[in-house]
């Protein structure tokens, strides 16, 4: 025992020296099954990721010839573009429009580079914070897995899918005959966001004990980046705003326009720093706990959460309120680029004739709205479908079961939720045609269109309550299958994309409940469709309900 | 109305696999009700169909005089129920949920929620997602315990508890029996149904294999012996009726006797004469042990 305690003594100071060898290669053990963990449950995520963003942008890269077949046409976008603010504060600041790659890099660059942000950052939050939370994660930090590994594998994959992602998108955008120095960059430009996002997630799942938080943490750090480009990349005292953001240094790198490879070192090292600052953070708090407290609530509950619909509008509000506001900026924005888009239709047969094909209206800005409306009701609808899986998630967690057990009836739960899907399509569509109207009267300088823009946007609610219906009865008649109800909207949203393009037959396209409907503005109102419509969903939503009443909760 | 619960032949099926097969449940109106079985044996199963979550498959059950899937709701009012494992919602805090389940079954009693809360150490302030496992089962049972109901179904509420607040669980439960509530305890901790229970059913395999009060239960068990005697021990002790496993060396005999039959073993062995003598009254664990292992395991394993 003296011997142990002789200061200085070698062999202890040895064993202490191997012990935090021992301690410091381990680190990361437990890395390489944390992989293969990550990479099994995201078999569907990723590659529906990765597809979703590259097929986009090798695909608006393919349209170029067929929109804009001639040189005149070609020239004449750059000079329009330029000058509207709209559009540069929504998509970027164009570089070269003439080609089909810098009208890619232009139209997709900052579009797409969103899209790869919320990915990455998505991915991250899920592996590392949310499994914390849930408490799987304790379970295998007690195995063989050592304190960052889950994040190290998280940084690794999304990395790797990034990667990935950066490969098909070049290769695709080379096999569209673009130039493959430009394809690279724009490859590059995207991995870019993807690693910065990944960092600035890595360093969020360190703050707040909740995934939640954490996400929304990350999410607005995506959207002043967003903001800080937009405003710098249409405000001319202000373009130095554009170099703070992650996505404006995807632009500036100017794929297809003498690329300047250096802005690339740029999210490297951003990246980096903030992926190593995360680390940090991670090796300074308990497993579990955050960096900071999570906010105490009220110790007692307002009258108003007293019944079943009390708490489904607890529940409900911050995701409805959320939906509006988004909604109403996407139309506002949509709204304000209106006039500077027929700018640059006039003079373009094919793209008239496109857009006439899709809206079918009889002006052309009755015609973009009557196309771009559905676009936005097909998005608004996830809200709706979002309320209604609602009464899923809370039977999958089995919260259901404390409400039913207590005096609450199927009916009134189900009530409960079912009235927020409900109300969802008429307050959302609402608020995307005030908004979209109002922002092009105030652009335009006519108000002429307003309440117009509002009536066509108000007769697709109908077509959204298919979907809340499909949604009800999936719930009450075949539970486990409730996801098939994003496969229905997905599918309709796109068929209503490419359908008008690929000139499929019009049975096929109307397949989708939102062809459906009168072509407003610029046709007439008829009501039977409507009245059709309506009648289905509220029949689907009498099915579920009928089901949920009678079957196995839980 | 003496039954508060009863189930009879109780079957449901879940695809190919059978929970519950023709359990019988009988709950009087009054008492504590023991309700064990290892996991997976059906104890949730047969709990949500008294809710009314589950519709049987075959059977029948009354709760509280009236039929659990038909008149759910307004049964629920007189009832407050515990699940094994509690979800809260996360952006709710715990006192806002006590008070959300309290006022849906009808109104909660304000002094005992109060005491209920410094019992039980519950700060109530934080948010569902915050608590651990231990804290949330509290928030469901303040909730619980505050309601003023006639029948108390609790699926394993101290699972996640430390000592300190099972006890804590314990007086309450104990505190609930002059009120004349009923209380349907599903629980594995032994010690804790030795406390609380009038009467327990043990559940296997998703029928009930044992019920009634802890003595009867202990009558049907089997006592342990171990004997030195004066003399040598006679050769047919070992076959005599109710006694099993039997090992004889010298004077020495250790044995397992159905305890009905504990007498008849003593009055032979007195009159041999005895030295030394060791009998193991059976435990609830053994009761317990006896029923959860299945029929082809060694016995000896369980003395």
């Amino acid at each position: 025992m003296s011997r142990l305690t002789t200061p200085g003594d070698t062999s202890l100071r040895g064993s202490v020296e191997g012990a935090t060898a021992v301690v410091s290669s381990g680190t990361l053990t437990g890395l390489w099954p944390m992989i293969r963990l990550a990479l099994r449950r995201d078999r569907v995520w990723w590659p529906a990721w990765i597809a979703l963003i590259s097929v986009q942008v090798v695909a608006t890269a393919g349209a170029f010839e067929s929109l804009f077949p001639t040189v005149q046409s070609r020239q004449g976008l750059g000079p329009t573009m330029g000058r509207n603010t709209s559009l540069r504060a929504m998509y970027g600041p164009p570089f070269d429009l003439t080609s089909a790659g810098g009208f890619t890099a232009w139209r997709m660059g900052g579009f797409a580079a969103v899209f790869v942000a919320l990915m990455s950052l998505l991915a991250v939050i899920r592996h590392t914070r949310a499994e914390e939370e849930a408490g799987r994660l304790e379970l295998l930090r007690s195995g063989v897995v050592s304190r960052h590994a889950p994040l190290a594998a998280a940084l690794i994959v999304t990395i790797g899918a990034n990667v990935l992602l950066a490969v098909i998108v070049t290769v695709g955008l080379i096999s569209e005959n673009v130039p493959g120095a430009g394809a690279v960059a724009l490859g590059l430009g995207f991995l870019g966001c993807g690693i910065v996002f990944a960092g600035v997630s890595a360093v969020t799942a360190q703050i707040s004990e909740n995934a939640r938080p954490a996400r929304g943490l990350a999410a607005a750090v995506l959207g002043l980046a967003f903001l800080l480009r937009a405003v710098g990349d249409s405000t001319e005292s202000a373009t130095w705003m554009s170099w703070l953001s992650p996505i404006g240094w995807t632009q500036q790198t100017r794929p297809f326009a003498h690329e300047r490879w250096w802005v690339l070192l740029i999210p490297l090292v951003v990246g980096t720093a903030l992926i190593v600052l995360g680390a940090s953070l991670e090796g300074r708090r308990d497993f579990g706990s955050g960096l900071r407290p999570s906010p105490l609530g009220p110790e007692r509950a307002t009258s108003a959460l007293s019944t079943a619909a009390g708490l489904a509008w607890r529940l409900q509000r911050g995701s409805l309120l959320a939906w509006t506001i988004g909604v109403a900026i996407f139309a506002g924005a949509i709204g304000s680029v209106a006039n500077g888009v027929l700018d640059i239709f006039k003079g373009n047969p094919q793209l008239e004739e496109i857009f006439r094909r899709i809206g079918g209206g009889q002006s052309l800005i009755d015609a973009f709205f009557a196309a771009v409306l559905p676009v936005m009701a097909t998005v608004a609808t996830i809200h709706s479908v979002q309320a209604m899986l609602r009464l899923r998630s809370e039977e999958t967690e089995t919260r259901v079961e404390q409400v039913l057990g207590t005096a609450v009836t199927r009916t009134r739960l189900l009530g409960s939720h079912l009235a927020h899907a409900v109300a969802s399509p008429p307050i959302l569509m609402t608020a995307a045609g005030l908004s979209a109207g109002g922002a092009y009267a105030v652009s335009a300088h006519d108000v002429s269109k307003v309440w117009a823009v509002l009536g066509g946007a108000l007769v697709l609610v109908p077509a959204m309550w298919i979907f809340t219906g499909l949604t009800m009865a999936l719930i009450g008649m075949a539970p486990e299958q409730s996801v098939l109800a994003w496969g229905a909207l997905i599918a309709c949203g796109v068929l209503g994309q490419l359908g008008p393009i690929l000139q499929l037959p019009e049975k096929v396209l109307q397949i989708s409940p939102f062809a459906n409907v009168p072509k407003l503005p610029g046709h007439e109102l008829e009501l039977l469709p409507l009245a059709i419509l309506t009648l289905i969903a509220v029949l689907l939503t009498a099915l579920g309900a009928n089901g949920f009443r009678r079957r196995d909760i839980g | 109305m003496t039954a508060a619960i009863t189930a009879s032949h109780l079957t449901k099926s879940f695809g190919t696999t059978k929970a519950l097969d023709r359990l019988d449940l009988e709950v009087a109106t009054g008492e504590v009700h023991g309700f064990l079985g290892p996991n997976g044996s059906g104890k949730s199963t047969t709990i949500r169909i008294l809710l009314g979550l589950l519709h049987p498959d075959a059977g029948a059950a009354t709760l509280l005089g009236g039929d659990p899937w038909r008149d759910a709701a307004g049964l629920h009012r007189r009832l407050a129920y515990v699940p094994g494992d509690v979800n809260l919602w996360p952006s709710l805090s715990g006192g806002e949920v006590i008070d959300l389940l309290g006022r849906l079954r009808g109104g909660l009693d304000e002094r005992r929620r109060k005491s209920l809360l410094d019992r039980f150490d519950l700060d109530p302030r934080k948010k569902g997602r915050a608590y651990s496992k231990g804290n949330r089962q509290k928030v469901a049972l303040v909730a619980a315990l505050a309601s003023d109901v006639e029948l108390l179904i609790l699926d394993e509420p101290t699972a996640g508890l430390d000592p300190l607040m099972e006890s804590v669980f314990r007086d309450c439960i104990q505190e609930e029996r002059p009120l004349g509530r009923t209380v349907l305890l599903s629980s594995h901790i032994l010690t804790e149904v030795e406390h609380l229970c009038d009467r327990v059913t043990i559940i296997k395999d998703g029928h009930a294999v044992e019920t009634g009060t802890l003595k009867e239960l202990r009558h049907l068990t089997r006592t342990h012996v171990e004997a030195e005697l004066t003399g040598p021990v006679p050769a047919d002790l070992v076959t005599l009726i109710g006694v099993h496993d039997a090992v004889v060396a010298g004077r020495k005999l250790t044995c397992e006797v159905d305890t009905a039959h504990l007498g008849g073993l003593l009055g032979r062995l007195t009159a041999v004469g005895v030295s030394t003598l060791l009998s193991a009254p059976p435990t609830l664990e053994e009761l317990f042990l006896r029923h959860y292992a299945t029929a082809a395991a060694p016995r000896e394993g369980l003395a």
